[in-house]
């Protein structure tokens, strides 16, 4: 009996020792909290982080399964297919939209959530700018009739958030642009690093991918969303009365709305303009456009 | 007479003086709550002193509610921790720690996709104790399936279930299925990917049911709709929170009426065959509820409690908590809750109707019935060898199927896919996510050339090397088998590429993993157009796979 009475003090007291030590230990005290300088310690501020990140894991494979084709991998941006994310979303595009539309009151967090979700049904200011996309965003969310929860679109949105922290400090390349300037003098064409460009093994002086492949196949006819480059070097000299196949090409990177092909209603937008984006010039060199236009003359 | 106020105590004072009067006060309060024990009384309980006559202690099992369920004294050969093993007692606190931590985490959820996973994120993340709670209860779940098919295997092994307690035995089996669907309902809950898809497993017996259209009724009945939804959710919720503990307690307690109408049975050998003294005590076989009995139960309460909040104190248990349920995606090698493993094994032997529905409910039935179909009188293990090899034979097949109910079993996809699965699962962890996200040196390591992992990422090369092993031609079993001749991947090899995704102020926040399995003649894979086979995760600075969490 005084045994039992003895073992039953003792079960308890570890009983509430025990219990005490987790409530210590669940960020409850001041000290635990979290503050713009310090991130908590206790153990509910550790699961909030753990859970943000594990949200960021999981926007990060819906990122790469169903947005990098149009945004990049890394947000950069697929000329063509969708404007760059990272960073301009976050020092360019937003801001933009905070000065010239009045009426959006929430935060960029809000703008992310509000496009994932809702898709955008017109053309963005700046993707104009940015040549203009033949596709729109497409809707994603499940309430706009897209395939994704709600707390899919979260964890887009919270791994898109994860690069405003490095937005501000994001490297700008300088360097000088081909342009849409068709006079300019161009160095020798390297077809071989022409080659690497299309295919994407090397990137342009902009820091971006060539984007030619998205649209352009190299199997004879087939159409992606532009014409197949296979023996484009032999069709080239053709097309434009007075230019040569070298002309001809370069006339169509730098300015892409001169002439339009009219083999196939999709390379023309409806707004009448080619579905070959404007301002590819700007995201490259002078030495990576001779170089993809002395690739492009060996598809013959 | 003008009524006085606090005419007693005035008397009373007038009477003993005040502190006397105080005392006696306090004393009558104490009494009044313990029905009938004085301090007096209570002290003599903590010293071990005999009781007075008349017996003070005998008073609370006539006089209150909640003692008068005890029987006032027990035979002192049931109170030892054989032939009972306390399983019974310990199954019924179980069930009050899941009622009132049960309570505590309704407060906090809603039964709606959507919203359930984030109230289970909310109670892990701003609920004080939250985690501490919803771990308990899960934890106690568990342990409450296991004594409870303990209390049935013991009640089995000592025959107690033989007349007179046949219908006690038949409440218990009640209780036994009343446990496992409270366990298996509450399972749904947090609506992830392991509740949704283990519930949809178990769900989907009900279609089964004969006949078809009897079957596509119950599995409408239950689930609300033909998938698992909004609807099945909250039928889920309504079941475990509110008809199955309403019938769990008219159970409890029409079962433990029948424990002490007929009285704890005693030991097998203690009795004479065919007989039930278990009601005929003497007195010196006597050993009173109050105290001795109650302190024993107290003990086991403190061992039940230690056992449950120690472990999860620690962070040895921790309640699973995988990814918001998709039911657009199924999670490779889904299982069924363990305790219905066997009923999966099963599965894989044919039919579903008659393996998953017809078969368990015979078995129920039988089980139900055996007090009436094992007409042996004799309760001693010497005259039960058939019963008792039938209960050994039994439990040895429920073992053996409910290790057929695994993924190890007679499931087998492409080695490239399980050895994906192994390091890098969908909704586990896996070892790769538990490397120390430091540790996780950006490039390209490969199991051919392990040399090359630097030395400050010693888990790195610790899973390298598991990886290599892996892939060994030792342990990757043959793809096919044509004409006895047996087809083998060859020149097997791993490797995993690592790269920043994500920095903040230059130092990584967020790294991609790419896990890619090569080997001679691979085909391309669709996901990313090259040669092999790759699984892609993202591990973030803050997550805390590398120190146990989810």
């Amino acid at each position: 009996m005084q045994s039992k009475i003895f073992l039953g003090t003792v079960l308890f007291i570890i009983l509430f020792v025990a219990t005490g030590v987790v409530l210590l230990n669940e960020g409850i005290l001041p000290e635990q909290q979290t503050t713009p300088a310090n991130p908590g310690t206790g153990r509910m501020q550790i699961e909030q982080r753990a859970i943000l990140g594990g949200s960021k894991e999981q926007g990060a494979l819906l990122f790469l399964g169903n947005c990098s084709t149009c945004h990049g991998r890394n947000g950069e941006g697929v000329p063509g297919k969708g404007p760059t994310l990272h960073p301009d979303l976050f020092t360019k595009h937003f801001p933009q939209i905070k000065s010239t539309l009045g009426g959006f009151g929430g935060t960029v967090k809000d703008f992310i959530r509000l496009t994932v979700a809702a898709g955008r049904p017109i053309e963005s200011a700046w993707a104009i700018e940015q040549g203009g996309f033949p596709q729109r965003m497409p809707t994603w969310g499940k309430a706009y009739g897209g395939p994704l929860t709600d707390q899919q679109v979260e964890d887009i949105v919270n791994f898109i958030m994860g690069w405003q922290a490095d937005a501000g400090a994001a490297q700008v390349v300088e360097f000088d642009a081909a342009g849409s300037d068709i006079t300019k003098e161009l160095p020798a064409g390297d077809a071989a690093r022409g080659e690497q460009l299309f295919a994407q093994q090397v990137k342009q002086a902009g820091g971006s991918n060539a984007a030619c492949k998205a649209c352009h196949s190299l199997v004879p006819g087939e159409i992606l969303t532009g014409p197949s480059l296979a023996g484009v070097a032999t069709r080239a000299g053709t097309r434009v009365a007075g230019e040569t196949a070298e002309q001809y090409i370069r006339h169509s990177i730098q300015q892409p709305n001169a002439f339009i092909v009219p083999d196939d209603p999709k390379f023309r937008q409806p707004n009448g303009k080619s579905a070959m984006p404007e301002g590819l010039g700007n995201l490259m060199s002078d030495q990576d456009l001779a170089d993809l236009i002395a690739y492009l003359l060996t598809l013959k | 007479m003008t009524p006085e106020p606090f005419a007693t105590w005035r008397r009373m004072i007038k009477e003993h003086g005040l502190i006397k009067t105080v005392f006696l006060r306090v004393d009558d309060t104490v009494t009044r709550i313990t029905t009938g024990l004085n301090i007096n009384d209570i002290r003599s309980v903590l010293r071990g002193d005999p009781p007075g006559k008349p017996n003070p202690r005998v008073k609370p099992h006539t006089e209150s509610a909640i003692f008068h369920i005890w029987p006032s004294f027990y035979h002192e050969a049931v109170t030892k921790f054989y032939p009972t093993f306390r399983l019974g007692m310990l199954s019924t606190l179980l069930f009050f720690v899941e009622i009132m931590t049960g309570l505590f985490l309704m407060i906090y959820y809603t039964p709606a996709p959507g919203v359930a996973y984030d109230n289970m994120l909310k109670i892990l993340s701003n609920v004080p104790m939250g985690q501490f709670i919803r771990d308990i209860h899960r934890l106690a779940a568990e342990f409450m399936v296991v004594a409870v098919w303990l209390h049935m295997g013991r009640t089995f092994l000592t025959g107690s279930y033989k007349k007179p307690r046949q219908f006690t035995w038949a409440t218990g089996v009640i209780l036994l299925i009343i446990t496992i669907g409270l366990s298996y309902t509450g399972y749904l809950l947090p609506w992830d990917q392991l509740a949704y898809w283990a519930v949809t497993i178990g769900a989907s017996m009900a279609d089964a049911a004969p006949p078809p259209e009897v079957g596509k009724a119950v599995a409408l009945l239950l689930k609300g709709g033909p998938d698992l939804g909004a609807a099945g959710l909250l039928r889920f919720y309504l079941l475990h929170v509110f008809a199955l503990p309403l019938v769990a307690i008219l159970f409890i307690f029409v079962h433990y009426y029948k424990v002490v109408r007929h009285g704890h049975s005693l030991p097998p050998e203690m009795e004479p065959i065919g007989e039930d003294t278990a009601r005929k005590v003497s007195q010196d076989k006597r050993v009173p509820f109050l105290p001795d009995v109650l302190t024993n139960e107290l003990v086991w309460f403190g061992i039940l409690m230690v056992a449950l909040v120690v472990p999860v104190a620690l962070n040895i248990y921790n309640a699973p908590l995988e990814h918001a349920a998709n039911p657009s995606s199924t999670p490779l090698h889904t299982v069924a809750p363990w305790y219905f493993l066997f009923i999966q094994g099963w599965l894989k032997l044919g039919d579903k109707t008659f393996w998953g529905v017809i078969f368990p409910t015979i078995l129920i039935g039988l089980l139900l019935l055996w007090p009436y179909i094992d007409y042996n009188p004799s309760r001693r293990y010497g005259d039960r060898r058939i019963a008792l090899a039938a209960m050994f034979g039994v439990i040895g097949i429920l073992v053996i199927s409910s290790y057929m109910g695994t993924p190890g079993f007679a499931v087998t996809t492409a080695p490239q896919i399980e050895i994906g699965y192994e390091f890098m699962p969908g909704e586990k962890v896996g070892p790769i996510r538990a490397i120390p996200f430091d540790q996780m040196k950006e490039g390209t390591w490969s199991t051919l050339d392990l040399a090359s992992i630097p030395d400050d990422a010693p888990e790195l090369r610790r899973v390298m090397e598991e990886l290599a092993a892996a892939v060994s031609p030792q342990s990757v079993p043959p793809v096919q088998t044509i004409n006895g001749q047996e087809v083998r991947y060859t020149n097997m090899y791993g490797e995993l590429t690592i790269n920043i995704a994500q920095t903040a102020n230059g130092e990584p926040t967020l790294k991609e993993l790419i896990l890619g399995i090569h080997w001679d003649e691979q085909p391309t894979d669709p996901t990313n157009g090259r040669p092999g086979y790759f699984v892609y995760t993202y591990v973030s600075v803050d997550s805390t796979y590398s120190s146990g969490g989810e």
